[in-house]
């Protein structure tokens, strides 16, 4: 049940990725940092079953890539509960980080390119990012003013 | 404590006195055969490596002494293959954390059967891989390098400092000798010794603090606060051992809970201006301090165990550093270091809020609110 649901999230969050990096002008501004062909990867767990997600920074923009593709950066959760713990928002990307709740491959400095995420507050710039934005947006208490228009997500704004 | 928290030390520490005449027998026991001792040329101008061969009776290494004082990961590829192709089995550092580093990330490409550093990247992303033996011999009591998981290499061409986090490049042994740190200079003392103390604060107070941590933290702090003046004051005060010993304590503790803004931001001013760490972190350490008890209140409020008589604690360290600043010659303003360039402050609050150790820093920090740090600091 739990892959089931980190499947949709992940669905959603590149869904939500693809119209901020049109929609949000910080998002766009980090998008940019992006090498051409850079690929990014979350992966909810060990397991070759585990729930993924990698896009590649194509044409200026992120696309689908393929789940057997060298990933640039990639955060692997080390276990699936731990995954769900943060995409459903009871743990910030920053609370797992130091809880050593996932590993990261990948230039460390690239990734924290909305560093302290979960203090920030602002949508996604990365699927790191994205992981926590999304989850703390949609379920936390904590979180500013924000609104939920259909699937997307941003702060403190609709965008679509 | 809530959460959940990880904790590893298997670093065997040998230290006091006499240490380095265990050396041999340490190495030997981890398997090392021919092992590759690394430095910088400074300590072979010195004559630390002579002094350190005679008293260790290490005859059969091969000895690579230009490690430079900003490793890159040009240096650690090429070390690498000079390894392999001496037959090298283990490796000893000795020197400070720029020698241990990069003797770490010589440990990690040969235990990945690897050739290039860039490839490796990462946050305790890889497997144990090939045995490795290492020992290491700190020259400096400041990094506390040879009990941490995190290796900084510098990448040249990119202008910044890359983080290695992996557990399985840490040493196996640590030999802490006074006879390595009496020569060096106040200065130099005063600049690593404030780098610990900044270690063990940051440790203390960032996000990742745990119990284990907090342990060795606030032991290092007791040490340094008491020891670091007398040292400075006296380079053959029995007390050198004392300070080695807080700064590889800070060490374990910030190696298992991270560190913070100082050290993000003293990563970029060494990444873009070349200032020396332990100078940034001296000058940054009371500003990103008060920053963040402006926006957290007390968090600091342990710390006043250690200086009787004082009310604040940010003021207290600021106080601290500035005694230290007066007895060593150590700069205690940015523009005092004379690399800073007040041009670059733009590209340097961008690589801090980059670096790593930014995300467990108690208190968040904007790109403005980190220009504004450095302009205090000016």
């Amino acid at each position: 049940m739990k892959k089931a649901v980190l499947s949709l999230i992940l669905q959603v969050l590149y869904r939500t990725m693809r119209v901020l990096e049109k929609r949000d002008t910080n998002v766009a501004g980090d998008m940019a940092q992006l090498a051409e062909g850079a690929c990014v990867r979350i992966r909810a767990g060990l397991s070759s079953d585990a729930p993924q997600l990698t896009v590649v920074h194509k044409d200026g923009r992120l696309v689908k890539g393929d789940s057997k593709q060298r990933a640039d950066i990639e955060i692997m959760f080390k276990s699936v509960s731990g995954a769900f713990r943060v995409f459903t928002g009871f743990e910030s990307i920053g609370q797992a980080y130091c809880q050593h709740r996932f590993v990261l491959s990948g230039n460390i400095n690239e990734t924290m390119c909305s560093s302290a995420p979960s203090k920030r507050r602002r949508a996604i710039c990365s699927p790191a990012c994205g992981i926590d934005a999304f989850s703390s947006i949609a379920w936390t208490s904590s979180c500013p003013p924000l609104r939920f228009t259909g699937w997307y997500f941003a702060e403190g704004r609709d965008i679509i | 404590m809530k959460g959940y928290f990880e904790f590893y030390n298997p670093v065997k520490i040998c230290a006091g006195n006499d240490a380095l005449g265990n050396l041999l027998y340490e190495s030997m026991t981890l398997g090392m055969v021919k092992p590759l001792l690394l430095t910088d040329e400074t300590l072979t101008k010195l004559g630390v490596v002579k002094r350190f061969r005679e008293i260790t009776g290490l005859e059969d290494c091969f000895v690579f002494d230009h490690v430079p004082a900003d490793s890159s990961v040009h240096t650690v590829n090429d070390i690498a293959k000079l390894y392999r192709k001496q037959g090298c089995r283990g490796i000893i550092g000795l020197g400070g954390g720029s020698v241990l580093d990069t003797a770490k990330g010589v440990k990690l490409l040969i235990s990945q059967n690897k050739d290039d550093i860039l490839g490796l990247m990462g946050c305790e992303n890889l497997p144990r891989g090939e045995y490795v033996p290492y020992i290491a011999v700190p020259t400096t009591a400041g990094t506390g390098s040879e009990c941490t998981p995190v290796a900084v290499i510098r990448h040249p061409e990119k202008d910044v400092k890359l983080e290695y986090i992996n557990p399985f490049m840490m040493p196996d042994a640590a030999v802490l000798d006074a006879r390595m740190t009496q020569t060096l200079p106040p200065r130099i003392t005063a600049s690593t010794g404030l780098d610990a103390l900044c270690h063990a604060i940051e440790a203390h107070t960032c996000d990742q603090r745990n119990p284990m941590s907090n342990a060795y933290a606030m032991a290092a702090i007791r040490i340094l606060v008491d020891k670091l003046p007398e040292v400075i004051e006296n380079g053959s005060s029995p007390a050198r051992i004392d300070v080695a010993v807080a700064a590889c304590m800070a060490g374990a503790a910030f190696g298992n809970s991270m560190v913070g803004a100082v050290h993000a931001i003293g990563h970029s001013l060494g990444g873009v201006c070349h200032i020396a760490h332990g100078d940034a972190m001296a000058i940054l350490m009371p500003h990103v301090m008060a920053f963040n008890r402006d926006k957290l209140g007390d968090i600091y409020d342990d710390l006043l165990a250690f200086f009787p008589g004082e009310a604040d604690a940010v003021q207290a360290v600021r106080n601290f550093v500035d005694k230290i600043g007066e007895k060593s010659g150590l700069p205690l303003r940015l523009r005092d270091t004379g690399r800073f360039d007040r041009e670059k402050i733009d590209v340097i609050a961008e690589k801090s809020l980059n670096d790593g150790a930014m995300i467990v820093n108690p208190a968040h920090l904007s790109k403005e609110d980190v220009a504004n740090l450095l302009l205090a600091a000016e």
